[in-house]
């Protein structure tokens, strides 16, 4: 027994000894991608390792977004935070607020290549990653808001994707389908009950959450209360709409529901599962034509006893996969918008769009691209515009009454920020 | 000699008691600090607000909604539980054939993931495709939309909950059951009294203090439900419906990120706790036949 207990103590020393004899950087990427999107990722660090010897990635899937913040924002609080991360727009407000990121403009002013590189990159990027004229965070994982729908079923009606509001509640009413009892067994529209369905509503409405220096509510005016009408009356008045607080992968791969909103890439995850052709359209224009960004977006952490060295190695990686080349592979392989004008000139993407059109429908909407707000407390805010939607539909409120209740909380977490 | 006995004896206690102080009583005496905080988790400094915490807690419409669903859930789960496993227990400690097999099917719940057995849950609650709206749709039910409908969420979760610990209390008063001695029922036999008085005063007393076990237990698990939440019903269910005391607390500490409030619910929690034990252990303590 000794002896095992000494032989594995010596093999433990040997391996932890292999490990500080190596003189590679070490980098910390924590992420939230998961199959196949990761398979993508991990291979993109695998050529970069390749190109840059003395940098290793340690890439570290943690799990969900919510959870991916949980573990930032404790890791922050611990003096331990990883190197880079994925963070979204309203985590970054937090973390520069304390000073517990990098601003990556840091480099962009050093580096003489990087004007041509931002003058390359979607303007809505640059604009929403930079707080007080600097751009703190670098566009990576971008996505925008799409419509979904079922072909065959759109087939069998004769039907094309809406292309207005009117032509969506008549596609939605062609496409609910009830039984000899009056049950419905298959509905024009789906969605999850939260606040996205919303937003998505809202922006195309011209409407928006707070005012322009985003210090106060504006969601619960005539045009956030016309808004939540609308779902409403899809569920409960034209009866054509179903909810869940689930995914909707199933349903609509049931085909209980013949159409819903998400972003472009969960294209990767929904397709494989489908037994039908899958369409894919752009939103259907409101007041106007408004498609809402998603995905994250790349933080460098400051660390205790950072060296130069590890803050220019992060850089490195990040400029590395935002180039031309290799931000074209990301796109082509998670279906991710491209974060780069000249990426679409790729011959390689050219190829790709020729494949996969249905990828061109995000990069179109581009052009109509809105942007969520970026205040501290948004995620307490999602949820309480969250329980509004759901007290309107539920009937348990007007909607003005339920967007005011919620206006009311948000605008006391706005005051303190 | 005694001398070097309680050195080891301290050096046995030492890892485990290491690991107590380290992971459980440092972290709730931190929070409880914490409690007194207005905090972020993230700045560098913390706001001290004394007990504006607390007082905010009990003017706060969804703490005390939290508590009642929390109570709502114990008396919906534990009550219940007890019958039904009670009634299995008695069932499974006579010798029926199959006996093994039965004991097997109630426990398997036990075992399983919540994780899992919630996926499972969510297909059975599903409103169009959930086999438990098509089985009531046999009586002609009408079907119902269960975790989205906000009276239903709670029985919906509730039905889940008991149905998953039902196992473990099976087991507990199984043993109670089979551990009480043969000669006690061949006396009563002998004295004439019934099936009914054997059970009432034989059976049921000895069997006391596993259902005290197993009620205070439950009463402290409902007090720490999270995970069936969690999984069945995101964000608290509809309009806060199955929203218990853990669940908010995870809300504010890692959803919104208010570390000292949420470290004061922590507290509340354990003020809770602690004084159901008490209770419960005045209350029961000198009804219970510790004989055995």
């Amino acid at each position: 027994m000794k002896r095992i207990i000494l032989l594995m103590m010596s093999a433990a020393f040997l391996f932890s000894a292999c490990g500080v004899s190596s003189k590679k950087l070490k980098l910390t990427f924590w992420h939230a991608m998961a199959d196949p999107k990761d398979k993508v990722l991990l291979g993109l660090i695998e050529d970069f390792e390749k190109q840059n010897t003395d940098i290793k990635i340690n890439a570290q899937y943690v799990g969900n977004y919510d959870i991916l913040l949980q573990k930032l924002m404790a890791s922050v609080g611990a003096g331990n935070p990883p190197d880079i991360a994925q963070v979204y727009e309203n985590w970054t407000t937090r973390f520069k607020e304390e000073n517990v990121i990098l601003p990556v403009s840091d480099w962009l002013e050093k580096d003489k290549e990087s004007k041509k590189d931002l003058a390359d990159i979607f303007p809505v990027f640059i604009k929403n990653n930079s707080y007080d004229k600097k751009m703190w965070t670098f566009p990576f994982n971008k996505s925008i808001y799409v419509y979904y729908y079922n072909r065959s079923l759109f087939k069998k009606e004769g039907l094309a994707a809406p292309k207005t509001i009117p032509e969506f509640l008549s596609t939605c009413t062609k496409l609910t389908k009830r039984d000899s009892s009056g049950k419905t067994i298959q509905y024009g529209f789906g969605f999850r009950a939260n606040i996205d369905v919303f937003a998505i509503f809202l922006y195309m409405n011209k409407g928006r959450f707070f005012n322009e220096p985003e210090t106060r509510s504006v969601f619960n005016d005539e045009t956030g209360r016309d808004t939540l009408q609308f779902i409403v009356d899809l569920v409960n008045k034209y009866k054509v709409a179903y909810y869940t607080k689930d995914y909707l992968d199933n349903d609509f791969g049931a085909g209980r529901m013949a159409s819903f909103f998400s972003t472009n890439p969960h294209r990767s995850y929904l397709e494989p599962g489908l037994s039908f052709p899958l369409g894919v359209a752009s939103l259907p224009a409101g007041k106007i034509k408004a498609a809402p960004i998603a995905g994250t977006n790349i933080a460098v952490f400051s660390k205790k006893n950072s060296t130069k060295e590890r803050e220019s190695a992060c850089w490195k990686f990040i400029k590395w996969m935002s180039s031309i080349e290799n931000n074209v592979k990301w796109a082509i392989g998670t279906s991710y918008l491209p974060i780069r004008r000249s990426a679409l000139e790729s011959p390689l993407m050219i190829e790709h769009l020729k494949k996969k059109p249905l990828d061109l429908v995000g990069i179109e909407e581009l052009k109509t691209a809105v942007t969520d707000p970026r205040v501290k407390c948004w995620q307490e805010a999602r949820i309480y515009i969250g329980e509004a939607l759901e007290k309107a539909l539920l009937g348990k409120s007007t909607p003005q009454a339920a967007l005011d209740e919620a206006a009311k909380k948000i605008d006391a977490l706005l005051a303190r920020e | 000699m005694k001398k070097n006995e309680n050195i080891l004896a301290y050096a046995f206690i030492f890892p485990a008691a290491l690991v107590i102080i380290v992971f459980h009583i440092f972290p709730t005496l931190y929070s409880w600090y914490i409690s007194l905080f207005d905090w972020d988790l993230i700045s560098k400094t913390k706001e001290f607000v004394g007990l504006a915490n607390y007082s905010k807690l009990f003017s706060d419409p969804d703490f005390l909604k939290s508590l009642l669903n929390t109570v709502y859930f114990a008396a919906g789960t534990i009550p219940l539980s007890i019958v039904i496993a009670f009634t299995v227990a008695y069932g499974l400690s006579r010798k029926i054939k199959g006996l093994s097999f039965f004991r097997t099917v109630y426990f398997l719940p036990v075992v399983t993931s919540v994780n899992a057995v919630a996926m499972i849950w969510l297909w059975i609650y599903h409103p169009d495709a959930g086999i438990l709206n098509w089985f009531l749709g046999l009586f002609g039910v009408s079907p119902h939309k269960w975790l989205l409908d906000p009276v239903l969420a709670m029985p919906a979760v509730i039905l889940m909950s008991i149905w998953k610990s039902l196992g473990y209390n099976i087991i507990i008063f199984l043993v109670g059951i089979l551990s009480i001695p043969g000669e006690y029922y061949e006396a009563a036999q002998i004295d004439g009294a019934s099936g009914f008085q054997i059970f009432r005063h034989i059976t049921l007393p000895l069997v006391m203090p596993a259902i005290f076990f197993v009620s205070l237990v439950s009463l402290i698990g409902s007090f720490q439900t999270f995970t069936q939440i969690y999984m069945l019903t995101p964000e608290g269910g509809p309009l806060k419906s199955t929203m218990v005391i853990v669940y908010y607390l995870y809300q504010n500490a890692f959803v919104f990120f208010k570390v000292g409030y949420a470290s004061a619910i922590s507290f509340i929690i354990f003020l809770i706790i602690f004084t159901l034990t008490l209770l419960q252990n005045r209350f029961w303590g000198e009804k219970i036949d510790y004989e055995n």
